[in-house]
């Protein structure tokens, strides 16, 4: 069965145009076909900016977390294999302060500024309110790697289901609860990063009471932990709500960081704790703890009749739990959301505290390796910190966040159980539906709604069940048949509610295939041809006709695990060697602590200590919830081989997976949705070999890509450089294959015995040949291996998904392995950059087969540009004619041509019509003002770009759009230079040179055919000699 | 007399004295005059100095290592000519007179992807009497995309030369040009360093040109 997914376009990473006032002031065209403005209409200005805003200041040395010695007299920090960061070495303490001593000099020159936070351990930096002044006057210092503006993220749940007053059946997590027994996460320890924690929930209480079952702090009970493992140096932060009481062996530290937060002018509702205390609206935080780290034998309660009616566990029960709140709930929904300066500030604690994995359920950048966060988690990764992140909410596109090769990203999938539900008639027919019911409905009288109207109320209205259509007399007691209406989840839940209002014990709605309502009570959906049954029951036996209806269950033959059609999909949109996401776990449909619904004024008084308040348990589905799974499992295994990287455990678990299905039962082939497969503890706990990396290889990753690895990995002239498909990840992932690739892995055995390891491998299309062919490798012994791909029927663009094997004979360690073919690899752009005009530049092609080669240039042409200014708020409309035969068109911002550069943020979208009418053709909406959309061959038409001023300094700032419509017939100053012949599965040099006047942007594109003058490729050409 | 005559008059005064002493006069051809830069298809030819360079076979550029991306040899910060796919550069002298190879620096440019196969820098000098003298050198070796720049020496056969040809070759083994490149013979080369030396006679006849020169210029002054 399939699983509803839920419109999540409020709960997706922010779309910074999503929440603008849109008031386009048109700029009228010149109407010639060279696109001109004439003057800009400055409007829609909403809001005056401020002066001042959030900025993350990145310094040029290493953090504590990967600190290995650059500094003359300064002992290296980066802790061995197996140990966690101590920020109390003496060497962790001299570094420290040498760290404070160069931001001091750094801030220095920024006078009267004051960090909001300072950064040392996973970042080297601060965050504080700058001007845009002091803003580029920090980013021109060499101390200073990077300055951009804090970003608010959202936490990534799906809210469609909210369980309040409903109790869950036991063995919810009873697959994990069996992995559990052997190892529960003992002396590990799990940091949430995420809305803070519901301290009064057992699942984090160090105690249990007379009936064995975990009970809160404040319950009396034997504690069943001990101290805190030894290296722990974190803390219980008392606040609004929240006193040092609260913590405890099991919830061994609370922090919380709203500096950010505030400083952006945000205020907290009126149910916000300034304190650990979880603050969102869906216990967002106290749902992921107690998801990965939560006591086992928790009661599920039912609100309804205080029961308990089932039990549930995190997936690693005995870890500790420490919680960095970062995320929170503001007056203006826009502003609720985890801002970046706090989130560097909890991943610096939770590394220094000594954290063994972090939870991160939490939106994140789809295309920057370098972003602030993901440049925390890779020195918390070099630190041996395991990180877990959520892929995104905003599937089934191709929306796949935290695409860092050094975490661990998780889709969201179904879990077989509480999917379904049943009716057993009086006349003993069993008859299925959809349900998520936790209660039942035992034996009752069953009653057509239609025909118990209430007085006055139409029977149609009845039959519907419709608000107060009901006759309470005819209903107290009985199980009602409503039939569907309008097919809304609105209307189910308000059908369900009008049967519990006229006392009704259960629902069952005709005919719907919907699934996964939170109805009040329980409720089940079936198809037409079912109601159909029931009801001819109901009517042949009148008044005698009863029912019971089941508890939700596993039905036989329910499909699982599907992928949520919420859950972000790759591939990896910053380099498509990389696999993301990396797995999936289960996030739909997820049970787990909850906060309960209280009023402001039960609010206060839990602030002033006059109120316990109670816990709940609640599901939320969302990739928020699967990737705590992971992290639980990582605990697992963080327990079972305490001196394991992090990669290592990512390869354990990303290596022994399980089927993913469509909803049809059929294996689901497409990897997009779950990289490696399902998240499989039991497998990945069995060592076996791992594919394992470090600091020093996602350096050469970083550098091979033309980035610089963070401070403290090396630079690339002594790092070198890799092949982004040649990163030692489990996963082999080749984009753009021209006729055949070799990718170069190396294992390890982390076995006890030697072994004799043989591959085996399947990719439809490709032939892969894997050297050697069999590895023999003691315990603890790693050697490498190649895998050859060459395409033999695979189709020409299309990704093609399998697997690589490694069996010891017993079982088998499974890579997924991923590859597209390209029919002629030539580079999407060619970029130079120098001061003089003349030029060359040479790049190569890749080749499917032997035989000649030509080619056609066309360019170079300068971009046009209009200069305006804009403010926050603003838009601003620009017209353009594209003619005939235009190979490629562009829009561009960039930040040098901004004021403000990258700490202005415009917004660049367009449209296929003038005015900014017609259709959104392209959007670019990043951070900062680098933007740039590029339309391919674009039909001969009007066209349109609009800019939008997302955040930029008080009083506007100026920037250029610049566009380069690309079409032949135009004055030829580029010429281009091929082999006289190319080669199958070879690589050519092609060169390009020109001789233009200095001071543009010019752009221009090669056109390359084959020897039937077949068009097989082109490569766009950018010459910046300004 | 104009400073135009007299400098005219001057170098062939040197010209002249050149001849008693059949001087040699040293080359290095650095591909660094900024109007070099950009490509050159097979057949073009740009001229440095004396010397004539001819690109041959496949296209050549001249240009700084930047303009080669990832696999831009290491160790020139001055333009250079890159011999790409399976292409060779020729070099003559515009005047005609025989000159010597004294060395060259060269770096291997790999494809991307990178070709299984070795190769060898090849000079191949023809000389005034149609004789071939050829040497292959191997090139210096890299980890990485990125190769370095090494100075070569030519032996002193390459002396009394026509043209020198500079291409590279298949390496198996001891087994030089055996195997087709198939575009991956591609090499970037620089500081060619030449010596002209005139024969006896031709140095006369040259002096004896220049001279004539200064003469018909002078009349033409008046």
């Amino acid at each position: 069965m399939t699983v509803r997914s839920t419109p999540v376009s409020t709960l997706s990473p922010l779309s910074p145009l999503s929440h603008i006032a849109l008031a386009v002031a048109v700029l009228v065209a010149a109407g010639s076909l060279q696109a001109q403005t004439t003057k800009a209409i400055a409007a829609g200005d909403t809001k005056t900016s401020v002066a001042r805003q959030t900025y993350i200041v990145q310094l040029a040395d290493a953090p504590l977390a990967s600190y290995s010695g650059q500094v003359r007299g300064m002992a290296a920090t980066r802790p061995t294999a197996g140990a966690r960061l101590d920020t109390q070495s003496a060497a962790a303490r001299a570094y420290t302060s040498y760290l404070d001593v160069q931001r001091n000099a750094v801030l220095s020159r920024v006078r009267g500024v004051k960090p909001l936070h300072s950064y040392s351990v996973a970042f080297n930096g601060f965050s504080a309110q700058l001007t845009l002044a002091q803003a580029q006057q920090l980013m021109s210092s060499p101390d200073v790697v990077s300055v951009v503006p804090s970003e608010v993220r959202q936490i990534e749940t799906t809210r469609t289901t909210e369980f309040l007053g409903l109790t869950a059946p036991g063995g919810v997590y009873s697959m994990l609860d069996a992995q559990s027994r052997n190892v529960k996460g003992e002396g590990v320890i799990i940091g949430i990063v995420d809305s803070g924690i519901w301290p009064e929930s057992p699942a984090f209480g160090e105690k249990i009471g007379a009936n064995g079952r975990p009970v809160p702090y404040h319950q009396p009970g034997t504690s069943v932990y001990g101290p805190p493992p030894a290296r722990w140096a974190g803390t219980c932060q008392a606040g609004e709500g929240f006193t040092a009481a609260m913590c405890s062996n099991k919830l061994i530290g609370a922090r919380f960081y709203g500096a950010d937060f505030a400083a952006s002018g945000a205020i907290r509702t009126s149910l916000e704790y300034l304190s650990p205390r979880d603050g969102a609206t869906s216990g967002h935080g106290s749902h992921t703890a107690s998801t990965s780290g939560g006591n086992d034998l928790v009661p599920v309660l039912s609100a309804v009749n205080g029961v308990t009616t089932g039990l549930m566990s995190g997936v690693a029960p005995r870890a500790r739990i420490a919680a960095y709140k970062v995320c929170w709930t503001a007056t203006v929904s826009a502003q609720t959301g985890c801002y970046t300066g706090d989130m560097l500030a909890a991943i610096d604690a939770a590394v220094a505290d000594g954290v063994d994995v972090i939870n991160f359920s939490i939106s994140g950048t789809q295309l920057n390796f370098l972003d602030p966060i993901e440049v925390a988690f890779l020195n918390a990764s070099n630190a041996g910190v395991f990180v877990a992140a959520s892929a995104g909410n905003s599937g089934p596109g191709n929306t796949v966040a935290h695409m860092s090769p050094w975490l661990t990203t998780v889709g969201a999938s179904t879990h077989d159980r509480s999917q379904g539900g049943s009716i057993t008639l009086g006349n003993g027919t069993v008859l299925t539906g959809n349900s998520t019911n936790f209660i039942g409905a035992r034996n009752a009288g069953m009653v057509l709604s239609g025909s118990i109207p209430a007085v006055g109320q139409l029977a149609a209205s009845a039959n519907n069940c419709l608000a107060n259509s009901l006759d309470a007399a005819a209903a107290a007691g009985k199980i009602v048949v409503c039939a569907i209406g309008t097919n809304t989840q609105a209307v189910r839940l308000a059908m369900s509610a009008e049967v519990a209002r006229a006392g009704g014990v259960a629902a069952v709605i005709t005919a719907t295939a919907t699934a996964l309502d939170p109805h009040t009570l329980p409720a089940l959906h079936v198809t037409a041809a079912t109601g159909t049954a029931i009801r001819d029951y109901v009517t042949a036996q009148g008044a005698a006709a009863t029912g019971a209806v089941s508890l939700s269950i596993n039905l036989p033959g329910v499909v699982a695990p599907v992928m949520a059609g919420f859950s972000s999909r790759g591939p990896n949109l910053a380099n498509g060697n990389i696999l993301k996401p990396d797995i999936t776990g289960p996030g739909v449909a997820i049970i787990a602590t909850n906060r309960p619904g209280l009023s402001t004024a039960q609010r206060d008084q839990i602030v002033a200590g006059t109120l316990t308040p109670p816990w709940t348990n609640g599901s939320l589905q969302g990739t928020s919830m699967s990737s705590p799974h992971v992290a639980g499992s990582a605990a697992l295994l963080r327990q079972m081989f305490p001196t394991w990287t992090p990669a290592a455990i990512k390869s354990a678990l990303s290596t022994n997976n399980t089927v993913v299905r469509l909803s049809d039962g059929s294996t689901d082939t497409n990897r997009w949705g779950y990289g490696a497969g399902h998240l499989n503890p039991n497998g990945a706990i069995v060592p076996s070999l791992v594919y394992d990396a470090g600091m020093a290889d996602y350096g050469r990753f970083l550098c091979g890509l033309g980035l610089a690895a963070p401070a403290g990995m090396g630079n690339c002239a002594t790092l070198g450089s890799i092949k982004p498909w040649d990163l030692n990840l489990s996963s082999l992932t080749a984009a753009g294959v021209v006729v055949s690739r070799t990718l170069t892995r190396s294992v390890t055995n982390v076995g006890a015995s030697t072994a004799t390891f043989v591959s085996s491998t399947s990719l439809p299309g490709w032939d892969v040949l894997v050297t050697p062919a069999s590895l023999t490798l003691a315990p603890g012994a790693r050697a490498s291996f190649t895998a050859k791909l060459t395409r033999t029927s695979a189709a020409v663009g299309a990704w093609t998904f399998g697997s690589l094997g490694w069996s010891d004979g017993v079982r088998t360690i499974t890579s997924p392995l991923s590859a597209q073919a390209l029919a002629f690899g030539s580079p999407a752009q060619v970029s130079d950059q120098r001061s003089s005009g003349r030029g060359s530049r040479v790049f190569t092609v890749e080749s499917s087969y032997t035989g000649t080669i030509s080619m056609a240039a066309v360019g170079l042409v300068p971009a046009l540009q209009d200069g305006v200014s804009i403010t926050t708020g603003a838009v601003q409309c620009f017209n353009f004619a594209v003619p005939g035969g235009t190979q490629f068109a562009r829009w561009q911002l960039f930040n040098a041509d901004t004021q403000g550069g990258a700490t202005t943020d415009l917004d660049l979208e367009v449209f296929n019509a003038a005015n900014c009418t017609g259709t959104n053709v392209g959007t670019a909406a990043a951070g900062g003002s680098d933007e740039v959309v590029t339309l391919d061959n674009p039909p001969s038409t009007s066209y349109s770009a609009r800019v939008t001023g997302y955040a930029t300094p008080a009083g506007g700032a100026t920037y250029k759009l610049s566009t380069w419509i690309v079409t032949p017939g135009g004055p030829v100053s580029l010429r281009v230079a091929g082999p006289s012949s190319v080669y199958e599965g070879g690589a050519a040099s092609v060169a390009l040179s020109w001789n233009v006047p200095t001071g543009s942007r010019y752009m221009g594109n090669v056109r390359f055919l084959d020897g039937s003058s077949a068009l097989i490729g082109s490569s766009k050409v950018l010459v910046d000699n300004r | 007399m104009s400073h135009s005559f007299a400098r005219l008059l001057g170098a062939a005064a040197i010209a002249v004295l050149g001849v008693s002493q059949a001087q040699a006069s040293t080359t290095v051809i650095d591909f660094n005059p900024v109007d070099l830069v950009g490509f050159y298809l097979p057949g073009e030819s740009f001229v440095q100095g004396s010397f004539r360079m001819t690109t041959q076979l496949d296209f050549g550029t001249v240009d700084v290592a930047s303009a080669l991306g990832a696999v831009a040899p290491t160790g020139n910060a001055t333009q250079f000519y890159f011999s790409a796919n399976s292409g060779s550069l020729r070099v003559t002298a515009t005047d005609a007179v025989p000159f010597s190879l004294n060395s060259f620096s060269a770096a291997f440019v790999p494809l991307d992807p990178p070709s299984l196969q070795t190769t060898v820098i090849v000079a191949k000098g023809t000389t005034v009497g149609n004789v071939e003298v050829v040497t292959s050198w191997a090139f210096a070796s890299s980890l990485s995309t990125r190769f370095p720049f090494a100075n070569y020496a030519a032996t002193p056969a390459f002396a009394n030369l026509k043209s020198v040809d500079f291409y590279a070759c298949s390496r198996v083994g001891s087994m030089i040009c055996t195997q087709p490149t198939l575009n991956n013979g591609q090499f970037a080369i620089d500081n060619i360093s030449v010596t002209a030396v005139p024969e006896p006679g031709t140095a006369l006849l040259l002096a004896l040109g220049a001279l004539g020169l200064v003469l018909r210029t002078r009349r033409s002054l008046r």
